[in-house]
Protein backbone atom coordinates (compact mmCIF):
# COMPACT_ATOMS: atom_id res chain seq x y z
CA UNK A 1 0.00 0.00 0.00
CA UNK A 2 2.87 2.12 0.89
CA UNK A 3 3.59 2.84 -2.95
CA UNK A 4 0.05 4.37 -3.44
CA UNK A 5 0.95 7.24 -0.73
CA UNK A 6 2.08 9.91 -3.55
CA UNK A 7 -0.68 9.21 -5.61
CA UNK A 8 -3.30 9.44 -3.23
CA UNK A 9 -1.59 12.58 -1.48
CA UNK A 10 -0.40 14.59 -4.54
CA UNK A 11 -4.73 13.79 -5.85
CA UNK A 12 -6.04 14.85 -2.68
CA UNK A 13 -3.87 17.96 -2.66
CA UNK A 14 -4.52 18.74 -6.73
CA UNK A 15 -8.19 18.19 -6.04
CA UNK A 16 -8.37 20.53 -2.50
CA UNK A 17 -6.76 23.22 -4.66
CA UNK A 18 -8.78 23.21 -7.25
CA UNK A 19 -11.83 23.32 -4.82
CA UNK A 20 -9.77 26.54 -2.93
CA UNK A 21 -9.36 27.98 -6.51
CA UNK A 22 -13.05 27.90 -7.26
CA UNK A 23 -13.54 29.07 -3.50
CA UNK A 24 -13.40 32.76 -4.76
CA UNK A 25 -14.83 34.92 -2.51
CA UNK A 26 -16.33 37.33 -5.22
CA UNK A 27 -18.83 40.19 -5.67
CA UNK A 28 -21.53 37.94 -4.87
CA UNK A 29 -20.29 37.98 -1.62
CA UNK A 30 -21.22 34.69 -0.90
CA UNK A 31 -19.60 32.55 0.51
CA UNK A 32 -17.81 35.35 2.94
CA UNK A 33 -18.33 33.94 5.81
CA UNK A 34 -14.83 32.02 7.15
CA UNK A 35 -16.95 29.44 9.05
CA UNK A 36 -18.69 28.70 5.52
CA UNK A 37 -15.06 28.90 4.02
CA UNK A 38 -13.93 26.20 6.04
CA UNK A 39 -17.24 23.63 5.15
CA UNK A 40 -16.39 24.05 1.52
CA UNK A 41 -12.90 23.58 1.72
CA UNK A 42 -13.18 20.60 4.04
CA UNK A 43 -15.80 19.06 2.16
CA UNK A 44 -13.49 19.71 -1.33
CA UNK A 45 -10.99 18.01 0.88
CA UNK A 46 -13.22 14.83 1.33
CA UNK A 47 -14.07 14.56 -2.23
CA UNK A 48 -10.54 14.80 -3.38
CA UNK A 49 -9.24 11.96 -1.26
CA UNK A 50 -11.98 9.93 -2.34
CA UNK A 51 -10.94 10.61 -6.50
CA UNK A 52 -7.56 9.97 -5.58
CA UNK A 53 -8.43 6.91 -3.70
CA UNK A 54 -10.60 5.57 -6.67
CA UNK A 55 -7.32 4.19 -9.34
CA UNK A 56 -4.98 2.81 -5.74
CA UNK A 57 -8.45 0.60 -5.17
CA UNK A 58 -8.64 -0.58 -8.87
CA UNK A 59 -5.31 -1.61 -8.92
CA UNK A 60 -5.49 -3.97 -6.10
CA UNK A 61 -8.96 -4.88 -7.43
CA UNK A 62 -10.63 -3.61 -4.48
CA UNK A 63 -13.77 -2.85 -6.79
CA UNK A 64 -15.90 -2.52 -3.51
CA UNK A 65 -13.88 0.51 -2.62
CA UNK A 66 -15.29 2.23 -6.07
CA UNK A 67 -18.87 2.11 -4.81
CA UNK A 68 -17.67 4.69 -2.25
CA UNK A 69 -17.76 7.24 -5.57
CA UNK A 70 -21.38 6.17 -5.53
CA UNK A 71 -22.07 7.14 -1.90
CA UNK A 72 -20.13 10.66 -2.48
CA UNK A 73 -21.81 11.79 -4.79
CA UNK A 74 -25.30 11.37 -2.59
CA UNK A 75 -22.91 13.37 0.14
CA UNK A 76 -22.54 16.01 -2.67
CA UNK A 77 -26.44 16.21 -3.61
CA UNK A 78 -27.01 17.02 -0.29
CA UNK A 79 -24.15 19.88 -0.10
CA UNK A 80 -26.63 21.62 -2.81
CA UNK A 81 -29.42 21.15 0.14
CA UNK A 82 -27.66 22.82 2.46
CA UNK A 83 -26.49 25.77 0.60
CA UNK A 84 -30.42 25.78 -0.76
CA UNK A 85 -31.67 25.88 3.15
CA UNK A 86 -28.78 28.03 4.86
CA UNK A 87 -29.79 30.73 2.06
CA UNK A 88 -33.39 30.07 1.92
CA UNK A 89 -33.53 30.56 5.73
CA UNK A 90 -31.95 33.99 6.09
CA UNK A 91 -33.29 35.22 2.90
CA UNK A 92 -36.54 36.77 5.44
CA UNK A 93 -33.89 38.80 6.72
CA UNK A 94 -32.58 40.38 3.41
CA UNK A 95 -33.84 43.88 2.74
CA UNK A 96 -33.50 42.70 -1.24
CA UNK A 97 -34.11 39.05 -1.60
CA UNK A 98 -32.18 36.72 -3.75
CA UNK A 99 -34.98 34.68 -5.05
CA UNK A 100 -35.37 31.07 -5.65
CA UNK A 101 -33.53 30.84 -8.93
CA UNK A 102 -30.93 32.02 -7.85
CA UNK A 103 -30.34 30.18 -5.07
CA UNK A 104 -30.82 27.21 -6.70
CA UNK A 105 -28.00 28.31 -8.77
CA UNK A 106 -26.06 28.79 -6.32
CA UNK A 107 -26.41 25.55 -4.41
CA UNK A 108 -25.81 24.11 -7.66
CA UNK A 109 -22.74 25.79 -8.66
CA UNK A 110 -21.11 24.62 -4.98
CA UNK A 111 -22.57 20.83 -5.42
CA UNK A 112 -20.75 20.90 -9.05
CA UNK A 113 -17.76 22.29 -7.61
CA UNK A 114 -16.93 19.06 -5.57
CA UNK A 115 -17.05 16.81 -8.64
CA UNK A 116 -14.58 18.97 -10.37
CA UNK A 117 -12.19 18.78 -7.13
CA UNK A 118 -13.21 14.81 -7.27
CA UNK A 119 -12.61 14.85 -11.06
CA UNK A 120 -8.97 16.58 -10.59
CA UNK A 121 -7.74 14.35 -7.65
CA UNK A 122 -8.95 11.39 -9.83
CA UNK A 123 -7.03 12.60 -13.35
CA UNK A 124 -3.84 13.71 -10.86
CA UNK A 125 -3.91 9.71 -9.24
CA UNK A 126 -4.49 8.21 -12.65
CA UNK A 127 -1.58 10.09 -14.00
CA UNK A 128 0.92 9.38 -11.54
CA UNK A 129 -0.34 5.94 -11.45
CA UNK A 130 -0.57 4.92 -14.87
CA UNK A 131 1.28 6.56 -16.92
CA UNK A 132 4.83 4.95 -18.06
CA UNK A 133 7.86 6.75 -17.23
CA UNK A 134 10.07 7.05 -14.03
CA UNK A 135 8.57 8.35 -11.03
CA UNK A 136 9.77 11.89 -11.02
CA UNK A 137 8.42 12.89 -14.56
CA UNK A 138 5.04 11.12 -14.07
CA UNK A 139 4.87 13.50 -10.66
CA UNK A 140 5.68 16.62 -12.81
CA UNK A 141 3.73 15.22 -15.48
CA UNK A 142 0.43 14.77 -13.37
CA UNK A 143 0.96 18.17 -11.17
CA UNK A 144 1.04 20.12 -15.05
CA UNK A 145 -2.12 18.30 -16.32
CA UNK A 146 -3.50 18.56 -12.98
CA UNK A 147 -2.80 22.43 -13.57
CA UNK A 148 -4.45 22.56 -17.52
CA UNK A 149 -6.97 20.49 -16.35
CA UNK A 150 -8.16 22.79 -13.55
CA UNK A 151 -8.00 25.54 -16.28
CA UNK A 152 -9.98 24.57 -18.56
CA UNK A 153 -12.50 23.18 -16.10
CA UNK A 154 -12.44 26.78 -15.12
CA UNK A 155 -12.93 27.86 -18.92
CA UNK A 156 -15.94 25.49 -19.41
CA UNK A 157 -17.64 26.16 -16.04
CA UNK A 158 -17.89 29.62 -17.40
CA UNK A 159 -21.50 31.50 -17.71
CA UNK A 160 -23.03 33.74 -19.71
CA UNK A 161 -23.88 37.01 -18.63
CA UNK A 162 -26.41 39.37 -18.96
CA UNK A 163 -23.75 41.76 -20.70
CA UNK A 164 -23.55 38.87 -23.41
CA UNK A 165 -27.57 38.54 -23.92
CA UNK A 166 -28.57 41.93 -23.81
CA UNK A 167 -27.11 45.86 -23.98
CA UNK A 168 -27.45 47.89 -21.08
CA UNK A 169 -28.03 51.52 -20.86
CA UNK A 170 -28.84 53.90 -18.40
CA UNK A 171 -32.33 55.51 -18.32
CA UNK A 172 -33.45 58.96 -16.61
CA UNK A 173 -36.70 58.22 -14.08
CA UNK A 174 -39.53 59.85 -14.60
CA UNK A 175 -43.14 60.15 -13.25
CA UNK A 176 -46.36 61.40 -14.64
CA UNK A 177 -48.37 61.94 -11.97
CA UNK A 178 -47.87 59.35 -8.77
CA UNK A 179 -46.32 56.64 -11.97
CA UNK A 180 -43.08 56.07 -12.71
CA UNK A 181 -41.78 55.09 -16.05
CA UNK A 182 -38.46 53.91 -17.15
CA UNK A 183 -38.72 54.71 -21.22
CA UNK A 184 -42.13 54.26 -21.67
CA UNK A 185 -42.43 50.98 -19.02
CA UNK A 186 -44.20 51.07 -16.40
CA UNK A 187 -42.83 50.52 -13.10
CA UNK A 188 -45.01 51.22 -9.81
CA UNK A 189 -47.25 54.13 -8.59
CA UNK A 190 -45.70 56.26 -5.81
CA UNK A 191 -48.73 58.23 -3.95
CA UNK A 192 -46.62 60.51 -1.69
CA UNK A 193 -44.91 63.59 -3.22
CA UNK A 194 -42.10 63.45 -0.58
CA UNK A 195 -41.12 60.12 -1.86
CA UNK A 196 -41.51 60.76 -5.20
CA UNK A 197 -38.95 63.62 -5.14
CA UNK A 198 -36.66 61.38 -3.24
CA UNK A 199 -36.99 58.84 -6.03
CA UNK A 200 -35.87 61.38 -8.51
CA UNK A 201 -32.99 62.71 -6.95
CA UNK A 202 -31.39 59.45 -5.32
CA UNK A 203 -32.87 57.39 -7.58
CA UNK A 204 -31.50 55.51 -10.99
CA UNK A 205 -32.68 53.58 -14.03
CA UNK A 206 -31.05 51.08 -16.34
CA UNK A 207 -33.17 49.91 -19.80
CA UNK A 208 -31.92 46.20 -20.23
CA UNK A 209 -32.77 45.65 -24.23
CA UNK A 210 -32.44 41.82 -25.12
CA UNK A 211 -30.42 40.91 -27.97
CA UNK A 212 -32.17 38.70 -29.80
CA UNK A 213 -35.21 36.40 -28.49
CA UNK A 214 -32.83 33.86 -26.41
CA UNK A 215 -32.35 37.21 -24.09
CA UNK A 216 -35.55 38.00 -24.45
CA UNK A 217 -37.11 34.70 -23.04
CA UNK A 218 -34.08 34.60 -20.60
CA UNK A 219 -35.07 38.31 -19.36
CA UNK A 220 -38.68 37.13 -18.68
CA UNK A 221 -37.87 34.83 -16.10
CA UNK A 222 -38.46 36.71 -12.51
CA UNK A 223 -35.92 34.73 -11.05
CA UNK A 224 -33.83 36.52 -13.47
CA UNK A 225 -34.59 39.59 -12.32
CA UNK A 226 -34.59 39.09 -9.22
CA UNK A 227 -30.83 38.15 -9.44
CA UNK A 228 -30.06 41.45 -11.42
CA UNK A 229 -31.69 43.57 -8.56
CA UNK A 230 -30.28 41.51 -5.42
CA UNK A 231 -26.40 41.86 -7.12
CA UNK A 232 -27.23 45.86 -7.82
CA UNK A 233 -28.55 46.51 -4.18
CA UNK A 234 -25.48 43.99 -2.42
CA UNK A 235 -23.09 45.88 -4.62
CA UNK A 236 -24.17 49.86 -4.56
CA UNK A 237 -26.33 49.45 -1.02
CA UNK A 238 -29.45 50.46 -1.26
CA UNK A 239 -31.21 53.25 0.22
CA UNK A 240 -34.55 51.52 2.08
CA UNK A 241 -35.79 50.10 5.30
CA UNK A 242 -38.84 47.19 5.66
CA UNK A 243 -41.41 49.95 6.60
CA UNK A 244 -40.54 51.91 3.02
CA UNK A 245 -41.45 49.76 0.32
CA UNK A 246 -41.33 53.05 -1.77
CA UNK A 247 -38.08 52.84 -2.37
CA UNK A 248 -37.86 48.70 -3.19
CA UNK A 249 -36.37 48.11 -6.58
CA UNK A 250 -38.44 46.74 -9.21
CA UNK A 251 -37.70 45.46 -12.70
CA UNK A 252 -40.44 45.27 -15.47
CA UNK A 253 -40.74 44.23 -18.49
CA UNK A 254 -42.14 45.67 -21.89
CA UNK A 255 -44.80 43.38 -23.29
CA UNK A 256 -43.95 44.73 -26.71
CA UNK A 257 -40.23 44.11 -27.26
CA UNK A 258 -39.31 42.32 -23.96
CA UNK A 259 -36.74 44.85 -22.70
CA UNK A 260 -36.59 45.80 -18.97
CA UNK A 261 -36.58 48.61 -16.67
CA UNK A 262 -34.62 48.34 -13.53
CA UNK A 263 -35.73 51.29 -10.95
CA UNK A 264 -33.50 51.13 -7.84
CA UNK A 265 -32.34 54.03 -5.06
CA UNK A 266 -28.89 52.78 -4.62
CA UNK A 267 -26.55 54.29 -1.70
CA UNK A 268 -23.89 55.20 -4.62
CA UNK A 269 -26.06 56.56 -7.11
CA UNK A 270 -23.11 55.58 -9.67
CA UNK A 271 -24.72 55.16 -12.81
CA UNK A 272 -22.06 53.91 -14.76
CA UNK A 273 -20.74 51.55 -12.00
CA UNK A 274 -24.24 50.39 -11.65
CA UNK A 275 -24.71 49.45 -15.34
CA UNK A 276 -21.15 47.77 -14.96
CA UNK A 277 -22.57 45.74 -12.46
CA UNK A 278 -26.27 44.49 -14.34
CA UNK A 279 -24.20 43.48 -17.30
CA UNK A 280 -21.43 41.05 -15.49
CA UNK A 281 -24.99 39.37 -13.32
CA UNK A 282 -24.54 35.38 -14.06
CA UNK A 283 -27.53 34.25 -16.51
CA UNK A 284 -28.89 31.73 -13.95
CA UNK A 285 -28.84 28.38 -15.54
CA UNK A 286 -32.40 27.57 -14.45
CA UNK A 287 -33.25 30.90 -16.80
CA UNK A 288 -31.69 30.02 -19.70
CA UNK A 289 -33.96 29.28 -22.82
CA UNK A 290 -33.00 28.76 -26.46
CA UNK A 291 -35.95 29.52 -28.27
CA UNK A 292 -33.74 30.52 -31.14
CA UNK A 293 -31.81 26.59 -31.49
CA UNK A 294 -35.69 25.46 -32.29
CA UNK A 295 -36.91 25.68 -36.33
CA UNK A 296 -40.12 27.19 -34.61
CA UNK A 297 -38.23 29.76 -32.61
CA UNK A 298 -36.47 31.05 -35.68
CA UNK A 299 -39.26 31.00 -37.80
CA UNK A 300 -41.51 33.22 -35.30
CA UNK A 301 -38.28 35.50 -34.97
CA UNK A 302 -38.44 37.41 -38.02
CA UNK B 1 -41.90 41.15 -7.40
CA UNK B 2 -44.82 39.35 -7.21
CA UNK B 3 -48.16 42.05 -8.37
CA UNK B 4 -50.42 40.51 -5.74
CA UNK B 5 -51.66 43.00 -2.98
CA UNK B 6 -53.90 43.36 -0.31
CA UNK B 7 -55.68 46.99 -0.31
CA UNK B 8 -55.49 47.78 3.81
CA UNK B 9 -56.62 50.80 4.34
CA UNK B 10 -57.86 54.22 2.33
CA UNK B 11 -57.06 57.56 2.79
CA UNK B 12 -58.89 60.27 1.77
CA UNK B 13 -60.27 64.16 1.60
CA UNK B 14 -63.69 65.56 2.36
CA UNK B 15 -64.13 65.45 -1.39
CA UNK B 16 -63.22 62.06 -1.94
CA UNK B 17 -65.48 60.36 0.01
CA UNK B 18 -67.26 59.89 -3.06
CA UNK B 19 -65.17 57.78 -4.50
CA UNK B 20 -64.58 55.23 -1.51
CA UNK B 21 -66.79 52.55 -0.80
CA UNK B 22 -66.45 49.11 1.48
CA UNK B 23 -65.07 47.25 3.94
CA UNK B 24 -61.88 48.66 3.66
CA UNK B 25 -60.85 51.10 6.94
CA UNK B 26 -60.77 54.78 5.74
CA UNK B 27 -58.84 57.74 7.30
CA UNK B 28 -60.71 60.87 6.92
CA UNK B 29 -58.08 64.22 6.99
CA UNK B 30 -58.45 67.77 6.78
CA UNK B 31 -56.94 68.59 4.11
CA UNK B 32 -54.67 67.54 1.29
CA UNK B 33 -51.03 67.90 3.51
CA UNK B 34 -52.98 66.09 6.55
CA UNK B 35 -53.89 63.49 3.77
CA UNK B 36 -50.25 62.66 2.90
CA UNK B 37 -48.99 63.51 6.82
CA UNK B 38 -51.77 60.05 7.75
CA UNK B 39 -50.94 58.09 4.41
CA UNK B 40 -46.71 58.59 5.26
CA UNK B 41 -47.69 56.97 8.82
CA UNK B 42 -49.98 55.05 8.31
CA UNK B 43 -48.13 53.18 5.38
CA UNK B 44 -44.80 52.85 7.98
CA UNK B 45 -46.39 51.75 10.54
CA UNK B 46 -48.16 48.29 7.94
CA UNK B 47 -45.29 48.58 5.99
CA UNK B 48 -46.99 48.90 2.81
CA UNK B 49 -46.85 51.24 -0.06
CA UNK B 50 -49.33 54.04 -0.65
CA UNK B 51 -50.43 54.00 -3.83
CA UNK B 52 -52.79 57.00 -5.58
CA UNK B 53 -55.70 56.17 -7.65
CA UNK B 54 -56.84 58.70 -10.68
CA UNK B 55 -59.67 60.04 -8.22
CA UNK B 56 -57.22 61.36 -5.67
CA UNK B 57 -57.67 58.31 -3.00
CA UNK B 58 -54.34 57.24 -1.84
CA UNK B 59 -54.70 53.31 -1.14
CA UNK B 60 -52.65 51.56 1.46
CA UNK B 61 -51.42 48.35 -0.17
CA UNK B 62 -49.21 45.19 1.01
CA UNK B 63 -46.99 43.91 -1.77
Amino acid sequence: MKDYWAVIVLGTLMGTLARLLFLRVDYRQYPSYPHGYMTHLMLGFIASALGAVAIPALVEKDFAAVTFLALAAQQFRDIRGMERDTLASIEETELVSRGTAYIENIARVFEARNYLAMATAFIVSSILQLAPFSFTIRLLLAAGLGFIFIIILGRFMHWHKIGDIAEVLPSPLRFEGPNLFIDDIFITNVAIPKFREFILEYGRGALIKPKNDNGRAILSNTGQRKAIIHDCAAILGIRKDYHTPEFTPIAKRDLDTGKVGLAIVPMEPDIEIMIGIIKKVAVLESTQRMPLQTKAGRKAAD
Amino acid sequence: MSSEGEILAAIITEEEERWVTGETIIFKAKNQEEKEKTAILVGRMLSAMVHELPSGVYVVVRH
